[in-house]
């Protein structure tokens, strides 16, 4: 009954990738409705207030950038961006630009619906504007910067407690390489993506059963990195 | 005509002596010695002086008609007249010479004017070298070569170490030079630093001798004509380079347009596909029916298929055209690449097991995420396709000293014996189903990041097991 009030917009010029997303998402409980122009989606969203939109970059009326900046004005709802050009500069510019996820064309519905349950879940998680964050045993206190892995506190260094609590602002949302280096070691760093590889390695080291294959903290492949989030 | 100058002199002032007086009879001997001293050799003119002093004092000074001088005041001016004389005779025969070498420089600046131009209406190199040669040729009478460095010609007579010592030192030789000063022609580089332009090679006519036609300002001249025809040889290399990139610019402008075409027009309706018929697979109607939910199942395994064939023939197009500027490689983790395979798998839900083992803590190296995950997708599927008895597939990333391996393994058939990663062609495969496009994009793929690309049988107690592929990447140094 909850997913059923769960409205979601889709901003898609081709009526036959619309009408099967439309369909799946119908079928899960979810209400949707559709926009294939860009005008039209910034009518529907001021309208319909969605809890998440699935975006489309390539629209007949512009870049469906222009939306994501649109709705970044007004809300934190999640933007899942689909689109077949692939270029990597074009996937870094979506998430700086606030999308949370980017899905390459053509994708399975099943991925689909997976990335869509993940971003409701973690906007859902987001709305409690809750200091602690629960990733199964891991669990991060924002507040008081303690981490703790199954009941035990796990001792990081200055680098590595930045960076997991910079990711666990927003679990799920993919933080560039740029973002981190950044905010963690300063602008003149930006370059310096080694340095972040290393503590990457050795934070995941600390923090994951195997670190080839990461639950809590996730490689988005030539953009960055992202906490869990379920 | 000296001589005659001097009688005539001789007799004007003899002739008009009372209203001359003795100074202008000077003067008048004076003005004679000018005209000697700019019209003949100063050897001439100085003995011309000396005749003058010796007829003024025989015919003009007292006692006249002897060569006795009556007073102190005309021993003073015959000896002002003759350090005059000489003084004139020397000033005036070095400004005639300096007329004259105002006159050279003059005619060489006015060659140099037109060799410029007809210089600068050539646009290639064969033009340049015969319109270069034929000016200096007529200018000078001597016979002009533009040698090329790098594939020396036959069509003249030198020393090939020669060619390659003025070439690399920038410095000519020949004639008039401290460098093989006998040799009968002269190699005049393009660049006075060492390079791999041009030398201009200068030689008598036949049955004639440099030694004896050429000068040492003539090799000056000739050597700045060459810095004018380097400037110009200079000057077509970057008219060529600039239309070489302009062209590539629009061959890469049309294979951008092609590329975006054909990704738009191909994954378009493929999402379709794909999409409705993963969405037809989960409508319940669709699930409870067997043959329907088979059918669905076919279209979505084949929707995948063809997905997997465009991406590799794009992938493909893409990598073969991608200029060096676009690569870019950044600091990869081998434990990343690992869980991106790992995520890939996991996400595509196919049902490949593989089997996987890192050892490379700490290690990294400089590689496009991107491609190597594709690169190693195509491996695993590869590998997918020959297994047997359902084995998994071994994926494991080990570092050493100097580099980090990835390394794909199978149990299948292997490859045919003798076979290595120079036999693999494009839309070559042995199989029913592919394009035989997923080893070349390996290939392709190492080549761009200058790793190495090892393709082996396994061989275990003599009998083949399965087949090994590595890619082998030098592990990264860090920057201090």
């Amino acid at each position: 009954m909850k997913q059923a009030k769960t409205s979601i917009l889709i901003v898609e010029d081709d009526a036959q990738i619309s009408e099967f997303l439309q369909l799946s998402l119908q079928s899960q409980g979810y209400a949707t409705s559709i926009a294939t122009h860009l005008h039209m989606a910034k009518a529907i969203f001021f309208d319909t207030k969605p809890d998440l939109v699935i975006l489309d970059l390539g629209l007949p009326d512009g870049d469906g950038r222009q939306f994501i900046h649109k709705v970044r004005q007004q809300s934190d709802i999640p933007i899942l961006v689909l689109s077949a050009r692939q270029m990597e500069q074009e996937k870094v510019d979506c998430f700086s630009d606030g999308a949370d996820d980017y899905l390459a064309k053509p994708f399975g519905v099943h991925e689909l619906l997976a990335r869509v349950k993940v971003a409701l879940k973690r906007s859902a998680m987001m709305s409690l504007r809750d200091h602690v964050v629960h990733l199964d045993a891991l669990v991060i206190d924002r507040e008081n910067q303690v981490v703790s892995l199954n009941d035990e506190v796990v001792h990081l260094t200055p680098i590595e407690l930045k960076l997991l609590l910079l990711l666990a602002r927003k679990p799920g949302k993919a933080y560039s390489h740029r973002q981190l280096l950044t905010e963690v070691w300063g602008a003149e760093y930006v370059d310096d993506t080694h340095y972040l590889r290393i503590h990457m390695g050795r934070l995941r080291a600390r923090l994951e059963v195997n670190s080839a294959t990461p639950r809590y903290i996730l490689t988005e492949a030539g953009v960055g990195y992202r906490l869990a989030s379920i | 005509m000296s001589l005659l100058l001097l009688v005539a002199a001789t007799w004007l002032s003899d002739q008009f002596a009372q209203l001359l007086g003795s100074t202008g009879i000077t003067m008048l001997f004076l003005l004679a010695m000018v005209w000697i001293a700019y019209a003949f050799e100063l050897g001439i003119a100085l003995m011309a002086a000396c005749l003058a002093f010796a007829i003024i004092n025989y015919f003009f000074v007292e006692p006249k008609y002897t060569f006795q001088v009556g007073s102190i005041e005309s021993w003073a001016s015959l000896i002002s007249f003759l350090v005059v004389s000489v003084v004139i005779a020397s000033l005036v025969k070095r400004l005639k010479s300096q007329t004259l070498l105002s006159n050279a420089s003059a005619r060489q600046a006015e060659f140099a004017r037109k060799v410029s131009e007809r210089l600068a209406e050539v646009h290639d190199y064969s033009a340049l070298s015969k319109v270069a040669c034929q000016q200096l040729s007529e200018q000078y009478a001597l016979t002009f070569k533009v040698l090329d460095t790098t594939q020396p010609t036959e069509q003249v007579v030198f020393d090939p170490h020669a060619l390659t010592w003025v070439a690399s030192t920038g410095q000519s030789m020949g004639p008039y030079t401290h460098n093989w000063p006998d040799a009968e022609y002269w190699l005049i580089p393009f660049s006075r630093l060492p390079s791999e332009l041009p030398v201009m090679w200068v030689g008598a006519h036949a049955g004639k001798s440099l030694m004896l036609l050429g000068t040492k300002s003539m090799l000056l001249a000739i050597q700045s004509h060459v810095v004018q025809i380097s400037q110009a040889y200079q000057r077509i290399q970057s008219e060529i380079r600039a239309k070489t990139a302009e062209l590539t610019a629009q061959q890469e402008a049309m294979q951008s347009a092609l590329l975006a075409s054909i990704s738009h027009d191909m994954r378009t309706p493929l999402t379709s596909i794909w999409g409705a018929s993963t969405a037809l697979q989960q409508l319940p109607n669709v699930q409870v029916n067997t043959e329907t939910a088979h059918l669905a199942s076919i279209i979505v395994s084949q929707a995948r298929h063809l997905t997997t064939t465009t991406e590799n023939i794009l992938s493909l197009i893409r990598l073969e055209a991608m200029p060096a500027k676009d690569f870019k490689l950044d600091w990869q983790s081998p434990e990343e690449i690992m869980a991106l395979v790992t995520t890939y798998y996991q996400q595509r839900g196919d049902g490949t097991e593989i089997q996987t083992h890192i050892d490379a803590e700490d290690a990294l190296i400089l590689a496009n995420p991107h491609l190597l995950l594709q690169a190693i997708v195509n491996l695993i599927d590869n590998a997918k396709q020959v297994a047997q008895d359902a084995a998994p597939i071994k994926f494991e990333i080990y570092a050493r000293e100097g580099d980090v391996r990835f390394v794909v393994e199978d149990s299948g058939p292997g490859f045919p014996p003798d076979f290595n990663v120079s036999q693999i062609k494009k839309f070559s495969t042995t199989r029913a189903h592919g394009l035989g496009l997923g080893l070349p994009i390996v290939q392709q793929i190492a080549k761009l990041h200058d790793a190495d690309f090892i393709i082996e049988n396994k061989v275990n107690s003599n009998k083949q097991t399965g087949a090994r592929v590595m890619l082998i990447f030098k592990r990264a140094q860090l920057p201090v």
